[in-house]
């Protein structure tokens, strides 16, 4: 029998899950929880250890296209998903409740789904200190997705969505596009997700113009990375680039894709490093993500003292990195390794960043970078 | 007589001058010309500074200071503060350039002595900032624009004007192009290193090495232009100049790795090179002539730079604007150098060097005590 999909846990998500792909069978120990599933429409439910090998078997492990295991338990997942592993399942996903089992996940070579339970905590925090979300503690107001050209901005989007949907309705997402079809489409993405959304109809290629004179109150502007060849790297046809140095707002060129687990800021003396630290703490606040700060050169006591501070206001764990050595070096060294989703930058700063580099890293980083002007 | 009793003495002189001139007020250089002056040829007479080992050491000295010179050109502040800072730096300089040209034509002397008079002394401008405390204002940081573009365009001149008169190398003058052609291919390498291999390149800055590994990059660095420029007939002074302005360029400034070349350069070389300028410094030949061309080399250092520097007037107050051209008058090591390139390229003889010398001096006392006084008084 090809298409089975075994789901391991019962709960709310393993029901939405198998509501979302008829056919599938779930296994579940705490009965009640069975007899709420067993209502999901062309769904078998087995009740019993989803660690059970034998009982994997009997209903059809080693013939299953896929294996979803999404109990609270993370031993219960790393077993279960270690006996689908070792019957070759191909697709393998698995819920990860402490973030520190997940390099364990990793290793086994199953895809995680992680819940950033500091999300919701420092969520239920804010709902708790005032009503609702205080605007102030919101990283951006508006954000605008410019679909330039043929770029679909995909990415841009979703990343749009993502932190608007984070904020609790308290952020605007602005679509700009030249084509209809296309608006309608992110309309209705947006409304699935309950984020406010505007939309804006425009002459094609009047796009700079347009941010330059009108939009320029944007908070934010998401774009798309791109790809760009070496010869219009050397004409400087490089529309993001061209972006920035038009626009006064931070801009974000999206890549993650996916909530930041970890954000890396990079600080210099500037006079905008204050607010790259406020914007980025209220972003590591929206997502529960941990804050590393690279220091590149030497910072005031009183600026050190408002960074911790700020950081307890925010329930946000900042790592503090020390540059030794030369510091750009290091910078391009924290940028590469991989760790962050998301990277925040000055985008003049006061040098010790060349901005050649600065330019590198937005164009070339492997996660998404926000710079701040 | 001790090989090392010549690099004895200098040492403990080099060691005992900058506790003795910041006493004084002077700067360090300026007591260690005076100190030379006074052990050698013209006074007491003790070294003539051609001994085998101190000749070499010195003249790796200057082309060391032309390193660290290129070192402290910061191009961050051409980056930052724009277009508008550099063409201003650049007309400023201009102006410079042809008022000296004008009044050394009345004094009776050629082009290079224009040039000579052209620079600026960054290192000095920079550290007479920082006391001030204004680095990091605009006005602060528009005066070292000017200086930098100053002593830019001074070495590159010199360069251009060697060549011009040096006929054995005007067959090689289209080798030139190729010195800057490797200034950018290495500049390109090296920003591609740092994007590909940063953990590899930070070991060279790390202050760990126990090899010292970067310091070792640093002279290899310095001499493969050092090498290259002298092969391609320039002066070897443009190659390490280059070379500093190169790793300015890549790795921006205040590295651990810099205080360490700051270190060999201004703690042992450089000394070196001061102490002998002051030992072959002709006293006999200023006083028999030299001495009655320093008022006039005085004025046109200072007129050569105050009158230019009013096109700040509209940006800064008129007072502001001389201030940053008495400042900008102050030239120490970067004059004396190019008046030693001069004296062996027979461009200037030597009671017109001493003359430089003694200029020097003067205006790298007097220039940022001036500024440092009226600064931000009424």
């Amino acid at each position: 029998m090809m298409g089975k999909r075994i789901i391991v846990g019962g709960g709310r998500i393993g029901r939405e899950v198998a509501m979302q792909f008829p056919g599938s069978i779930i296994i579940e120990a705490d009965p009640s929880a069975a007899e709420r599933s067993s209502r999901i429409h062309d769904t078998r439910v087995v009740i019993g250890d989803g660690g059970d090998e034998k009982l994997l078997l009997d209903v059809g492990l080693d013939e299953a296209e896929a294996f979803i295991s999404l109990t609270d338990d993370d031993e219960v997942n790393y077993r279960s998903a270690t006996i689908a592993k070792r019957y070759g399942v191909p697709k393998i996903v698995v819920r990860v409740e402490d973030p520190e089992h997940e390099e364990r996940f990793r290793r086994l070579g199953v895809e995680t789904v992680t819940f950033p339970a500091k999300m919701i905590a420092n969520y239920i925090g804010d709902l708790l200190r005032s009503d609702g979300l205080d605007s102030n503690s919101i990283p951006f107001g508006k954000i605008l997705v410019p679909l330039i050209g043929k770029v679909r901005a995909e990415k841009a989007f979703k990343e749009a969505l993502l932190i608007a949907s984070a904020s609790n309705g308290k952020t605007v997402v602005e679509v700009i596009s030249s084509d209809i079809m296309e608006l309608r489409k992110k309309e209705a993405m947006a409304r699935e997700v309950g984020v406010p959304l505007f939309n804006h109809l425009l002459e094609e290629g009047k796009l700079i113009e347009m941010l330059k004179s009108h939009l320029h109150e944007a908070d934010c502007i998401i774009i798309d990375d791109e790809k760009i060849a070496l010869i219009d790297r050397l004409l400087h046809r490089n529309v993001i680039l061209q972006l920035m140095r038009s626009v006064s707002c931070p801009v974000l060129v999206a890549r993650t894709c996916n909530y930041y687990r970890h954000i890396l800021v990079l600080l210099d003396s500037s006079e905008v490093s204050e607010r790259i630290l406020i914007i980025a703490l209220q972003i590591a606040h929206l997502f529960g993500s941990d804050l590393s700060v690279l220091v590149l050169e030497e910072m005031s006591p009183e600026f050190r003292e408002r960074i911790k501070k700020r950081g307890e206001v925010e329930n946000v764990d900042i790592i503090k990195l020390k540059v030794d050595g030369n510091a750009m070096i290091e910078a391009v060294k924290e940028v590469k390794s991989q760790k962050y989703d998301l990277i925040v930058i000055p985008w003049r700063g006061t040098g010790i960043i060349r901005s050649s580099m600065i330019r590198k890293i937005v164009n070339d980083a492997s996660c998404s970078v926000l710079t701040v002007a | 007589m001790s090989t090392y009793l010549p690099l004895f003495i200098i040492a403990v002189l080099a060691f005992l001058i900058p506790i003795i001139s910041e006493r004084i007020g002077i700067p360090a250089v300026v007591g260690e010309i005076i100190c030379g002056i006074i052990i050698g040829g013209s006074v007491l007479g003790i070294f003539s500074g051609e001994e085998g080992g101190i000749a070499f050491l010195s003249r790796f000295g200057f082309v060391f200071l032309m390193f660290l010179i290129g070192l402290e050109i910061d191009f961050s502040h051409v980056e930052l503060h724009g277009l508008r800072s550099f063409i201003l730096g650049t007309l400023m300089f201009l102006l410079t350039f042809a008022t000296s040209i004008m009044m050394v034509h009345q004094l009776g002397y050629g082009y290079y002595l224009a040039i000579i008079l052209s620079c600026s002394a960054i290192g000095l401008i920079v550290s007479t900032l920082r006391e001030v405390g204004i680095t990091r204002s605009e006005y602060g940081q528009t005066i070292m624009i000017f200086a930098f573009i100053a002593d830019f365009a001074v070495i590159m001149l010199v360069t251009a004007y060697t060549f011009y008169l040096k006929s054995g190398v005007r067959e090689k003058v289209p080798f030139i192009p190729l010195l800057f052609l490797l200034f950018f291919g290495v500049y390109y390498l090296g920003r591609y290193l740092i994007w590909r291999f940063p953990e590899g390149l930070s070991k060279l800055f790390r202050s760990d090495q126990p090899s010292e590994i970067g310091v070792r990059a640093s002279f290899a660095l310095m001499l493969i232009f050092v090498v290259l420029s002298e092969a391609l007939g320039a002066e070897a002074i443009l190659g390490a100049f280059l070379a500093g302005v190169m790793f300015s360029v890549l790795f921006g400034g205040g590295t651990v790795l810099e205080q360490k070349l700051y270190g060999i350069g201004y703690g042992f070389l450089i000394p070196i090179f001061f102490i002998n300028v002051g030992m072959s410094f002709n006293l006999d030949g200023l006083i028999s002539g030299g001495i009655h061309l320093v008022p006039a080399l005085l004025l046109i250092a200072l007129i050569a730079k105050i009158i230019p520097s009013l096109i700040l007037a509209g940006t800064y107050t008129l007072k502001e604007s001389l201030l940053a051209g008495v400042l900008l008058s102050s030239r120490l090591s970067m004059m004396i150098g190019m008046a030693a390139v001069g004296v062996e390229l027979g461009l200037i003889d030597s009671r017109l060097e001493s003359a430089i010398i003694l200029l020097a001096m003067i205006t790298s006392i007097i220039c940022p005590t001036i500024f440092r006084r009226l600064y931000g008084k009424y």
